[in-house]
Parts: structure tokens; sequence; C-alpha cells
């Protein structure tokens, strides 16, 4: 069984969240929905037979419901007089190993001496299980210093790459050139990618190119080409200070444009991240670390469940 | 984990690393199915210098060890060159220092 963590930046919304900074939760922050009576909603999918929800209990919390599969599960009790010192679990429900879609909203309810009736998210524990039917037989990541690590102690075992195998339940093959634009990773893909017959092509991209736009529609061009067979999902790049805010923005909208325009799945990571400087430590610079991994993993793997769902 | 040598007959998985200061180690590079393998070190351009030294294990968590090849290791290289490596392990790491300029390394699998 693995057991990887799904941050709250992972989970797909509705409704009036805020991203609230906090020290103490995962990846320095968390999801919290607004007081209004508004319905919020939080999504997550995938394989799985356990899952552990984590949030932070106080005494301005509310009550959340838990729906699985589109049928109600339970209420959470998001209630504590004193508050919880950090993050703890919320609730643990073990499920039928397979796929299951998760729905966790604000009820509008709260236990009587609660100020408010808000809910929040630190993050998923998930146990995954294998897809079934086996959805990939060989997947290759390509890109750049973020694909290799740079900023990751423990490689390769905390690279995305390398949960996404465990998540997956297939053997990927990690291949990140450190400063390479586009247009070099796109050069070496007949030597790197093609010999190893992938099903799936995972490709963070844009950190390396001013304005990744002409090179990620050529590179995608490239890959059709060479692989017409094989699947490809791409993610923009993480949030950080190095760059200017309009120097990363044409970075993420480029690849992200690319990809709309032929169709290629795009996670948003720069858009999860915005404003977040902890995937970055210690480094500080562009590279995320093993818990950013983490979170870029989870994001691929939403974007992996999508296309097979779709 | 790659495919190996007996399941495929195209072009051999290449691996390609880019050290720089923050990743002058390379991931794992897995062989399986290979005694022999061709060592592309390309400098960018003038003034480059690097010590390479080619470290492989049985498994990927290694530990890491100086491949026995006379070739294994290759001090004060300044120029593009490749050589071949034999006998060698599983796992493959390339280990750089003293990078100056930007290398280029291609490590490629080889039958035969």
């Amino acid at each position: 069984m693995t057991v990887v963590k799904i941050e709250n930046m992972a989970l797909r919304y509705e409704g009036e969240w805020t991203v609230r900074p906090d020290e103490k939760a995962s990846l320095g922050c968390r999801h919290e929905s607004g007081d209004a009576a508004d319905a919020c909603a939080a999504r997550w999918e995938g394989y799985c037979s356990t899952l552990q929800l984590y949030a932070c209990a106080g005494p301005q919390y509310g009550i959340a419901e838990v729906w699985v599969d589109g049928k109600w599960e339970r209420f959470v009790d998001l209630y504590d007089r004193k508050g919880s010192p950090g993050s703890v679990c919320v609730m643990t429900m073990d499920l039928a190993p397979g796929f299951h879609t998760v729905d966790i909203q604000k009820s509008g309810r709260k236990h009587p001496r609660s100020s408010a009736s808000r809910i929040n998210i630190d993050y998923i524990l998930a146990a995954f299980v294998r897809p079934k039917p086996l959805a990939f037989r060989q997947i290759v990541c390509i890109g750049d210093s973020i694909t290799f690590g740079a900023n990751v102690a423990d490689r390769p075992k905390q690279l995305f790459g390398r949960k996404l195998q465990q998540m997956l339940f297939a053997p990927v093959s990690v291949h990140g050139l450190s400063g390479a634009p586009i247009r070099t990773i796109a050069s070496v893909l007949d030597a790197v990618a093609v010999p190893r017959n992938p099903d799936l092509i995972l490709w963070l991209a844009g950190m390396n190119d001013q304005d990744p736009y002409v090179p990620m529609r050529q590179g995608i061009d490239t890959i059709r080409e060479l692989m017409p067979e094989t699947k490809l999902v791409v993610s923009n790049i993480p949030y950080n200070t190095y760059y200017t805010p309009e120097q990363n923005e044409t970075k993420a909208f480029g690849v992200m444009q690319a990809c709309r325009e032929t169709g290629v799945p795009c996670a948003d990571l720069f858009g999860c991240t915005q404003g977040n400087r902890s995937i970055h430590l210690p480094e500080g610079t562009v590279h995320p670390n093993a818990d950013g991994h983490t979170l870029i993993a989870s994001l691929f793997y939403s974007e992996i469940i999508r296309l097979l769902q779709s | 984990m790659d495919m190996n040598a007996f399941d495929r007959a195209g072009p051999p998985p290449a691996h390609v690393y880019r050290p720089t200061a923050n990743a002058a180690r390379s991931n794992p590079m897995d062989m399986l199915g290979y005694a022999r393998c061709r060592i592309y070190l390309l400098a960018s351009g003038p003034g480059c210098e690097i010590d390479v030294a080619i470290q492989g294990a049985p498994n990927e968590d290694g530990p890491y060890l100086d491949e026995i090849c006379g070739q294994a290791k290759r001090m004060g290289v300044t120029d593009s060159v490749s050589y071949i490596l034999q006998d060698i392990s599983r796992f493959l790491i390339v280990d750089a220092s003293r990078i100056k300029g930007s290398w280029t390394v291609w490590v490629v699998p080889m039958l035969g």
C-alpha cells in the first residue's frame, strides 16, 4: 500500500475559499471556506482504499459534510473549544479499493458554541491502489532542473516522478536536464523518450524560456510526430520569487496556452502555488523541495485521472 | 525501471545529464541488460573544465562505488570527448566536480 499526501492546493474547489498562510500547516497554508451561506466544496478523485482528512480544529469552525461517490457519508465537526495546535486528523475512512470521488462540503451547520460555520482543509492522506485496468505500462518524465530534483535532498525517491510511480503502480523513468530550455529538451526526445516506448509522457515546462509559447507548441508537435500513440500531460512552473511576476506569468501562461490550443491536459502548478514560498525551502529560488514534489505529483495525478475518465 | 536491451529492437534508451553547482551528482541511470556504455562529455565552448567520476551500484539505492573500468574517472577535461565503459553496474551515477562552463553528459548503453 502506498500512502501519499494530497496537499490542499491539489484539490478542486467550488465556492468561496481562501488560501490561509499557516506556518504549522503542510506547505505553509490551508484552504479555508468563507462564512457566507454560499455552497463551498472541495473534490478529489483517485484510486484509493483509505482516506484521512487533516484540518485545523478550533472555536470558529463548523461542520463539514463528506460525500463519497455522490453519496453522503458523514459529518465532520471541526469545532474545538481551545483550538488544535496545528492540523489534526479529523476523519479516517476505509473504502472498497478502487476509484472514488470524495467531496468535502461546508454544511452551513455548526456546534452551538462555535462562532462560525466555516471549514478548512490542510491535506488528505490517501492509500493508493492500482488502477484497474492498469492504466500505463511505461511513463517517462521530461523537464528541467525541477524534474531533476535540484532542491530535493533524497533523490530519486522524493522526485514527483517516483511518487507517481507509486501512485499509478507503473514504472516511471525520470529525465530532468538542468538549465535546459524547451527546445533542448525536445531535441533529446528521440534518444531519451522514444526508445523507452512510453504510453504516457509527463512534462513540467517553461522555467528556462523567456516566452515558452512557441517552443512548447513545437515540443508538443515533436512528441506527436515521434510517438503518435503516446499520451502527454504537461505542468507549468511553480510560483517563485526568482523571476518577476510578469516574467513568471509569461512562462506559466505561455505553457498553458500552448497546451490549450493543442488539446493537451495541463496542470496549473503556477496557479496552485501562488504566493507560496514554503515549496522552495531551503534553497529559496525556483526549485521545489520534496514536499513541493509531492504536490506536483498530486497535480499530475489529478490530470491523469481526468484523462483516463474522459 | 527502464526497458532493457532484450525488450526492444530500436535505439538504446539514453540518459542525459546537465551538471550544475547545485546538481553535481546525477540521478541513478538504469542500465538493465547492458554490459557497456558510451559516455559523451560535451562542452558548450572554450573555457570549460570538469572532473567526472562514474559510480555504480547493483540497486538504485546504492551504495555507489567507483566503476572498475579504467575510464571511470576523468579529471581536468577541457573539451568534448567520448569514451566507453566496460563491465558496468546495473545503476550508474555521474559525479561531477570542478565544473567550469556548461556541460552536457550523455550516458548511452551499448549492445554487443
